[in-house]
């Protein structure tokens, strides 16, 4: 159970061209991808191909497995389902009407269209950001952002929580695995109480999880002012991150305003 | 697997461009200032603070208790979070969270980080805050707390829930008349989940710190300008998403008026339709069926966050 339930780092260590790319050109690379496909006339049928495409190449560059991407992907899914409307309510020509006895209602082409490009989006938005986090560790990642301008405090409070993220999880598996075993399930009912019952143990288990991780952010302040912590951060410079590709940046942007342009006009 | 927190957190492709970059001007700007206020108020030693409940946080997402049917309760933790630390630090703590989780763990999309920043760090932030503050100053009694924990987490939740559904309809994703009660009704059942956890949370820091639960914390030390806000917030979205819901002409109109229709191109925004439902005559069965449509949207969300759940946890047993 546990192993299936605690929080995994998405990397996957390895040496391709892509793993070696720097932090920052991947990441500006990935958002170039999420941008491009996100501003895609959703009529543009024929350039979604060469989106996935793009995908699985650099998925085999890296050499990372297409299932694992796929996987990470299955979370978002049920948002799709949020789109579903558009389906009965974009005017347009009635493709499909599903009746019963009296009442009718009609799916629309349009409709159709934008639910099935809503989802197409998502997906391939999904892969590239899976396939970012795949091949870049966060500590690098988080140097990228950090050249990027975003504010120190952010970026230093989100490596600290990385740091702390797994032992923290872990102490909640435990803590659920310590609500499961007191409370047996009996063959021929419902274990444990009311639901407001459940509901105040597992508020407790939140608290009880707050105040440990107060106490421990105390002991780390104390081991970090023991060390000489002034209220700044100060990591080593890491040179991998900074380190950024203009001619590939330049050619990624090329090629991200051609899909584009050719979005707009092949549709 | 990592598990599936409340359908907040909007993947990329949902949102057009025009609101996903509103959005991320708006949560900027909200945060800069969030930066400016701490620098003043927090000392030094709430850094490693902020960045060690934010895991905390992260992984309290994971907690959950079981519901009825397979569906469960589990905790997004802005409510808590602003109780315990005050609602500018509370915003940067969760601001780490959703970073991370769509930066790392592809939960909510980049482009659309902005928009999922402001529904889950800056107003579920501010409306608890209010919510809280409004209520304790009705009565200083210390069991009350968790009541007014309770409040503060389902209107975070609730609020929080129209304004994503909001930005939904603005980008065409998701009609308005249907979205914003669908996505209401949804997220006044998960609040209370929310707010049962919140509320058991609170009873026990209650019992073991009440020193944090105190007058002399970070809430009652912060400004004025996050109550209003929060109330602005919550009042505005509360009105405005009923009448966008029932007059979507209005929502047509404020777009014109705004000028995102031109700015937005055809496929970037599309009209909601005159009428509710093509192909239905009578309006009033058109708004029946749209309700019916919502509920299976409803229904279909749960089933599916279920599934995932148990995906992510094959041995789930009752509490």
């Amino acid at each position: 159970m546990s192993n299936n339930f605690s929080i995994s780092d998405p990397y996957q260590p390895g040496t391709s061209v892509v793993h070696q790319l720097g932090a920052q050109t991947k990441l500006l690379l990935a958002l170039g991808y999420l941008f491009t496909t996100a501003a895609m006339p959703e009529k543009a049928w024929k350039v979604y191909p060469v989106l996935l495409i793009l995908i699985i190449c650099t998925a085999f560059l890296a050499r990372i497995r297409l299932v694992s991407l796929i996987k990470r992907s299955l979370l978002a899914f049920p948002f799709h389902l949020a789109a579903l409307p558009v389906l009965f309510t974009l005017p347009g020509d009635p493709c499909l009407i599903l009746s019963w006895s009296k009442f009718s209602i009609a799916v629309s082409a349009p409709g159709v269209n934008r639910f099935l490009a809503i989802g197409a989006k998502m997906w391939l938005c999904i892969q590239a950001a899976a396939l970012l986090t795949a091949t870049t560790p966060m500590r690098q990642l988080l140097a990228a952002v950090d050249a990027l301008r975003a504010p120190k405090v952010l970026t230093a409070a989100a490596a600290l929580m990385w740091r702390y993220l797994f032992v923290i999880s872990e102490e909640a598996v435990r803590l659920m695995r310590a609500r499961s075993s007191r409370s047996a399930l009996l063959s021929e009912g419902q274990g444990g109480g009311s639901i407001a019952w459940r509901a105040k143990v597992t508020g407790g288990m939140a608290g009880s999880l707050f105040l440990r991780s107060l106490e421990r952010s105390e002991r780390i302040y104390n081991a970090m002012q023991s060390r000489g912590y002034d209220g700044k951060i100060r990591t080593l410079p890491s040179t991998q991150a900074e380190e950024c590709a203009p001619l590939t940046l330049v050619i990624g942007g090329f090629l991200f305003a051609c899909l584009l342009l050719l979005g707009t006009l092949w549709q | 697997m990592h598990p599936s927190p409340p359908p907040m957190h909007i993947p990329d492709g949902f949102l057009s461009i025009v609101v996903s970059s509103f959005f991320w001007a708006v949560s900027v700007g909200v945060l800069s200032i969030a930066l400016r206020k701490t620098k003043r108020m927090l000392r030094e030693k709430d850094f490693p603070l902020m960045g060690v409940l934010a895991a905390a946080i992260f992984a309290g997402q994971m907690l959950n208790f079981s519901v009825t049917g397979g569906t469960s309760g589990h905790l997004l933790g802005a409510a808590l979070a602003t109780i315990l630390l005050g609602p500018w630090a509370a915003t940067l703590t969760m601001t780490v969270v959703v970073s991370v989780q769509a930066l790392i763990f592809q939960d909510g999309g980049l482009l659309a980080l902005g928009a999922n920043l402001f529904n889950m760090a800056i107003v579920g932030v501010a409306v608890s805050y209010a919510v809280y503050r409004l209520l304790l100053n009705l009565s200083k009694k210390q069991k009350f707390i968790p009541l007014a924990g309770f409040a503060a987490a389902w209107s975070s939740i609730f609020i929080a829930s129209l304004s994503c559904a909001l930005q939904l309809a603005f980008s065409g994703t998701s009609p308005a008349q249907i979205a914003i009660p669908a996505m209401a009704s949804i997220h006044a059942l998960i609040g209370i989940g929310e707010g049962m956890i919140t509320a058991g949370a609170l009873i026990f820091i209650g019992r073991a710190r009440p020193d944090l639960l105190s007058g002399e914390t970070a809430v009652s030390a912060s400004s004025r300008g996050v109550f209003t806000g929060g109330i602005v917030i919550s009042v505005a979205l509360a009105v405005l998403s009923p009448l966008a819901s029932s007059h979507p002409d209005g929502l047509e109109w404020v777009a014109e008026q705004q000028g995102f229709i031109e700015a937005a191109r055809s496929p970037m925004y599309n009209l909601i339709p005159d009428y509710l439902l093509p192909g239905v005559e009578s309006e009033a069965l058109a708004t029946i069926l749209a309700g019916l449509i919502g509920v299976v949207i409803v229904l279909g969300v749960s089933i599916g966050i279920t599934h995932n759940r148990q995906i992510s946890r094959p041995n789930d047993s009752r509490l």
